[in-house]
């Protein structure tokens, strides 16, 4: 799947979008902040969002990606729970991601997400 | 010195680098930027400084989250001190407010850098800080001369905490106790006398009058 990543810290990219590639995800566009046109004229069939450097309400980020790609594969990586992860799936992503995740529970967890419809980290809950 | 870069390690000896941080991914990717540098040896990664082997490894250096950890950042960094007291602190942070580095270079951090930066601006910090010289993200130490050229400030007695700061901050988010306690991994009980004391520091009695001070001093 063609993905679009939204990710400030840049030096973490390169190691993120191996472990994308693994769970068959190719970047094919990297971000710093949320760029809604951007997104909507890159058509990605995924994207890839770290929740907690945005600007704007994630879960309300995560409505705006849904509402340009409504059929895209939304993935929220989190450090919230509770709550915060209910408004994130409730908004529209198909998998939220604990940050506290090891490169191998991304990988299930994001394969496991695309065949069921939907994941959550069990640490988000 | 803030905000700038000294001469590099000159030893071939290479500089010993533990990975403290919570966010796993983000770590491995750390370790992995800094590996690709032959003058710098990443001995070892952990989640927290709990589970972190210091005595063991001996770094010569630890880049500690600030975070993620599941402690008070201060008590973090006296452990460190205590089980591996050879090793320099360089702190990763995600926050630009010259507030938040300020006590952390209280706490006795020898650098301070923001999550954003370049892998080899990271190693050339990492390796300044190894070479006896500190290290300041340079927005964040604009911000304090800035801050000092406006005679902005308040008496140490009356400065917030890092954790008192993340807690502020997330206030102004508009986060309830229980989600900040989940958030930092805090009982509710440690994030109300938290909020206690922060109420007492700025002679305030409302969350929203937080809120507001976190806003205009540029916390939030």
């Amino acid at each position: 799947m063609d993905s679009y990543v939204v990710e400030p810290q840049s030096l973490f990219v390169p190691y993120l979008s191996d472990v994308l590639a693994r769970a068959e995800l190719r970047v094919i566009r990297v971000a710093p902040t949320l760029d809604v046109d951007d997104i909507q004229a890159s058509r990605p069939e995924a994207l890839f969002v770290d929740t907690d450097f945005l600007d704007v309400d994630p879960a309300d980020a995560v409505s705006a990606m849904r509402a340009v790609l409504p059929r895209a594969f939304i993935c929220a990586y989190t450090d919230g729970e509770g709550a915060r992860a209910d408004r994130l799936r409730f908004a529209g992503a198909n998998c939220v991601l604990s940050k506290r995740s090891g490169p191998g529970e991304i990988t299930d967890a994001l394969r496991t997400a695309r065949t069921k419809g939907s994941f959550t980290d069990p640490r988000c809950d | 010195m803030l905000g700038s870069i000294a001469p590099t390690q000159s030893s071939t000896k290479p500089v010993r680098v533990l990975v403290v941080e919570g966010q796993a991914l983000f770590g491995k990717a750390l370790c992995q930027v800094l590996a690709s540098d032959p003058e710098i040896e990443v001995v070892g990664d952990a989640d927290s400084i709990a589970n972190a082997p210091l005595r063991r490894l001996r770094p010569d250096l630890i880049v500690l989250d600030l975070d993620g950890h599941h402690m008070e950042f201060s008590e973090a960094m006296r452990m460190c001190r205590e089980l591996a007291p050879q090793a320099k602190m360089c702190v990763l942070s995600t926050h630009v407010q010259p507030e938040v580095m300020q006590r952390c270079l209280s706490a006795g951090a020898d650098g301070y850098i923001v999550k954003d930066i370049l892998p080899a601006e990271l190693i050339r910090a990492v390796k300044s800080v190894a070479g006896g010289q500190a290290y300041v993200d340079p927005r964040v130490a604009g911000g304090v001369l800035k801050r000092r050229s406006n005679g902005f400030g308040r008496t140490a007695q009356n400065e917030l905490s890092v954790r008192e700061t993340e807690i502020i901050r997330l206030i102004a988010r508009g986060m309830s106790n229980k989600e900040i306690s989940a958030k930092l991994h805090l009982s509710e009980k440690t994030v109300k006398n938290h909020i206690s004391r922060i109420f007492a520091k700025l002679n305030i009695t409302a969350r929203t009058q937080a809120a507001v001070h976190a806003i205009k001093t540029g916390l939030a």
